[in-house]
Order: structure tokens, then C-alpha cells, then sequence
């Protein structure tokens, strides 16, 4: 989103309704989707600020990624009669944005796509201000550190709560991988993982890792990337993982006796 | 924002690149500054639009099971073709209902509601053996379905908040209950909450649109002190009342 001016509540609502119409004449059940947003937002307004802070973030994510998806459609159309292809557009390609690419083709799918989460966060977590990005400060060091290094890293909040997706990275390789990062100490149980799975494939994503972590251990950060930038590389596709990083970090010793 | 449509392929290729720099910088942005990046955009504190008329959380459940069954969803589909006759909105709110049930008249509903017959109507036992076990496949199916969807959405099925529900439904939203009640935990006096929830089920309430019914029986009058201290002992569960009206120290 072209930033010109601070918008009141109301004129990004406005600009949402905008792109709603625009979207709909072309692509009527994306277009359907937008308008469950626009409906649901449009419902309740009160709330603690924290709450309508949450709501505005959410809805400048939507806003912004809708227009970089609505003009990728609209130039492969016009370009070669093709219908939505999100995954190629030569732009991204040059960027060397891999993440941001198959990010775009998650969220074409999440567009039209039943979401089994939807209802409940769009109330829950949304509307009451409960949404904590509690691993907020670990995910901006994680992107920071891999941006840094040949890679790319894309945040979302509908890849979080619809898709069990904290966080999409690619690395040297440009492979986009999907990972969820959860700390050790919260209970992990096997039905958490097989939802997680469960999840994953609902949105026919290829690669996926579930990391829990100590963040009592040294440089866990730092691990943390080294972890996403190898599997990013090397995990094979349709292949899910879980790894374990807790005390005496074991991960690459036991990935090295794999091989 | 979206702009004009223009003919140049150049010139919408140089407007793909502007939308992705800005969805990256929205990236960047929410990471250096956090939830506050916001403020960056948006004036939060400045004009909001309107709200529409408040829902109700039946309507809103209801509206969930509209977009479920409208899906592409291998179980909605299924449905779908089974109850062609009916319109998705006619089956939302028959599914709506049941949830308000027991699990068993849940399941029976259901099973009743995809043979066709709307909840109430007779079994008339037609079906042949094959189809009642496609019948109670597909409703089993579809009630895992609507519970994952609306886990936290649905009524609960605890029995006091039943019989709540049961009490005040016709005459209050949900959420009306749940403002009462939350005036009357702010009481600090015990016996002052269970006699205001007494009251509430009575329909006594200050202002309250309830009417009082001639003269509450006395049977009647011990069963409703019963369910408002069963009521205030869950709530205390979930809140810990008895901290209510305390400094928090």
C-alpha cells in the first residue's frame, strides 16, 4: 500500500471495499472471501484499543497483499490469457523473493479455500485483543538474520493462525519452507502435532517444520536460523518434521548419522 | 492503492513491483515497530466506520455453518447433494439448533435432518440399511466438521449454562446475559450477587424488558435460588468472584 496520508479507520475500510468490488467482477469467489472480511469487520468496531489495533494490522495485511495478488493476476491475464498463476510472476523472480512468492500462492489458495480456523480467530482472537505475537521478537531477529544471509522470510497473520505457519523462509537454495515455532515448556502433544500436520495439508503446503525450542540454551537464536536455513535446503518435499531444540542441542549430530 | 487500469503491460508491470516493495515494507515496519506500527497508516483514534446492527452470536454461528456448506468441502458437498430440496440457509439453522441440544438429540437431529425430515418430524423407519449407515456416516462427519469449525463458537454444553440459557434465551441476547451477570459480580456482597441472579432469572431486572410472571411459585422460586448459586459457583470457577471488588493486591 502506496503510503500518502495517515487513513482514518473508516478510509482503509473504504479501501478495502474498493479492492472488494474490483476483485469481485473478476474473480467472483475470491471476491466472496473479501466480502466475509468486509462483513465481519463491519460487525463490531468496540472493543479495547489493543483490539482495533489488532483489526488494523490485520486488515492493512489483507489490503496490501490483495493488491500485489489482484495486479499479479491482472498482468499475467492481459499478458498471455493465462488465469491465475500467483506462483510466477517475473518480478518476484528477479527480487530473489522465494518466500514471498509461495507466500502469494498460499494466499491465492487461502482466498478461495474453506478455512477451518477463520471462525474462530476472527472472533476470539481478533476481535477481543487476545492476538499476542508472543515469539514476536524471536521471529524479527529470525527474519533480520536470514534476510541477512541470501535468504527470505515472510510474516503473516493469516499463515499463523489459518495455516500453523509462524514464519515462511528460503534460503540458499531459494526453497520456501513453512515452519511454526513453539517453546518446550508448553505441553506438546502428539494430537498438537498431527492437527499441525493435518493443517498443512489442508493447504497442500510441501515442506513443513515444527520447531520447539529452549530459550534457556545458548545462541538459541542463532541455531534456531541455522536450523530453518539447513532444512529450507535440504527437506524434501512433502515431507513434514519435527525438531527438538532443547538442552545439548542434538540436531545436527543426529542429522549428520541420517546420512 | 488500486489504480486506474492502463493499457501499457510496462506500465502495470512497474505497479506489480510498487505493491510488492509496499507489502515488504509493511513487513519491515511490523517488525521495527510492532503492533504500534499501525499508527504509521492508520489514524486508530480517527474516524471508524459504521457498525452494522449488532448479530446475534446465534446469527453469527449460523452464518459460519453458511460458509461451511457452501464450500468445497468434501463433507459440504455431501450434504449439499443430499438435501438439494433444501435452501443452505433453511439447513444452517436447523444445524444451528442442534447444537443447542444433548450430544444424543444432536446426533438424532442431525441423522433426521439429512434423511430429509426436519427436526420434530417422525422416523418413518423408510430407509433401507444401507442408507441409515450412509445417513449416520455422513452426520457424524458433519458434526466433527462443525466442531472443529466452532469449537469456541458453540453453545457450551456445561448443564448450569444450559439451564441458563434455557431460562433467559427467549427473553435476552446472550450477551445481555452476560452484561447482567457481570454487574452483578461486581457486587462485593455474596448474598447481595445470588439475590441480583435470582433476580435476573425471574425477571426482575432494573429496566429489564422482562416482564414478572403474576407470582413466581415457591417450588419454582428454590429451584431458581438453586441454578443462580450453581451459576455463581461456576463463575467463581472461572473468575475467582471472590476476588471481585478487591484491590488487586
Amino acid at each position: 500500500m502506496v503510503k500518502e496520508k495517515r487513513l482514518s479507520p473508516k478510509e482503509l475500510m473504504e479501501k478495502l471495499s474498493e479492492l472488494t468490488q474490483q476483485v469481485s467482477s473478476v474473480a467472483p469467489k475470491e471476491g466472496k472471501r473479501l466480502k466475509q472480511i468486509e462483513r465481519w469487520a463491519k460487525r463490531k468496531t468496540q472493543g479495547e484499543l489493543t483490539a482495533k489495533e489488532d483489526v488494523i494490522d490485520f486488515l492493512l495485511q489483507i489490503v496490501t497483499d490483495v493488491e500485489v495478488w489482484y495486479k499479479m493476476k491482472s498482468t499475467v491475464t492481459e499478458n498471455s490469457e493465462v488465469t491465475v498463476t500467483a506462483e510466477d510472476p517475473e518480478e518476484i523472480a528477479e527480487q530473489k523473493l522465494p518466500a514471498l512468492r509461495y507466500w502469494y500462492s498460499l494466499f491465492s489458495q487461502w482466498l478461495v479455500k474453506y478455512d477451518y480456523k477463520f471462525a474462530i480467530w476472527k472472533k476470539k482472537v481478533l476481535m477481543s485483543g487476545k492476538y499476542r505475537e508472543e515469539d514476536k521478537e524471536l521471529i524479527e531477529a529470525i527474519i533480520n538474520k536470514i534476510k541477512g544471509s541470501e535468504g527470505d522470510a515472510v510474516w503473516r497473520f493469516i499463515a499463523d493462525l489459518s495455516m500453523a505457519t509462524d514464519i515462511i523462509v528460503s534460503s540458499v537454495e531459494e526453497n520456501p519452507l513453512c515452519a511454526q515455532l513453539t517453546t518446550v515448556a508448553k505441553k506438546y502433544s502428539q494430537k498438537k502435532e498431527e492437527k499441525w500436520a493435518e493443517t498443512l495439508r489442508h493447504w497442500k503446503i510441501d515442506r513443513g517444520l515444527f520447531i520447539s525450542y529452549n530459550p534457556a540454551i545458548a545462541d538459541y537464536v542463532d541455531k534456531i536460523v541455522e536450523i530453518l536455513r539447513y532444512k529450507s535446503d535440504n527437506l524434501k518435499e512433502g515431507e513434514y518434521r519435527k525438531v527438538n531444540l532443547d538442552k545439548n542441542c542434538t540436531f545436527f549430530e543426529s542429522e549428520n548419522q541420517d546420512e | 492503492m488500486v489504480t486506474e487500469n492502463t493499457n501499457s503491460g510496462e506500465s502495470q508491470k512497474s505497479q506489480l513491483v510498487q505493491a510488492i516493495e509496499a507489502a515488504q515494507k509493511l513487513q519491515q515496519d511490523r517488525i521495527t515497530y510492532g503492533r504500534k506500527y499501525v499508527y504509521l497508516y492508520v489514524d486508530v483514534e480517527g474516524e471508524w466506520w459504521e457498525n452494522n446492527e449488532n448479530y446475534s452470536e446465534e446469527e453469527e454461528r449460523k452464518e459460519e455453518i453458511i460458509y461451511f456448506l457452501e464450500s468445497d468441502e468434501e463433507v459440504a458437498v455431501r450434504v449439499r447433494k443430499r438435501l438439494k430440496a433444501m435452501w443452505i440457509a433453511e439447513i444452517a439453522a436447523e444445524l444451528e439448533k442442534s447444537l443447542r441440544l444433548s450430544e444424543a438429540e444432536r446426533n438424532y437431529a442431525v441423522k433426521n435432518l439429512l434423511a430429509g425430515k426436519v427436526a420434530g418430524g417422525e422416523n418413518n423407519g423408510d430407509q433401507s440399511k444401507t442408507e441409515e449407515i450412509e445417513l449416520l456416516d455422513l452426520a457424524a462427519d458433519l458434526l466433527e466438521k462443525l466442531d472443529e469449525i466452532l469449537t469456541e463458537l458453540a453453545p457450551s454444553s456445561d448443564e448450569v449454562a444450559k439451564k441458563v440459557r434455557e431460562r433467559l434465551e427467549q427473553a435476552m441476547s446472550i450477551s445481555e446475559i452476560a452484561a447482567q451477570l457481570e454487574k452483578n459480580l461486581s457486587m462485593s456482597d455474596s448474598e447481595e450477587r445470588t439475590w441480583l441472579t435470582k433476580d435476573l432469572f425471574v425477571g426482575t431486572v432494573a429496566g429489564g424488558a422482562i416482564v414478572r410472571s403474576e407470582r413466581v411459585a415457591e417450588e419454582e422460586e428454590i429451584e431458581i435460588l438453586d441454578l443462580a448459586e450453581d451459576l455463581l459457583e461456576k463463575l467463581d470457577e472461572i473468575f475467582g468472584v471472590a476476588d471481585f471488588g478487591d484491590d488487586d493486591c
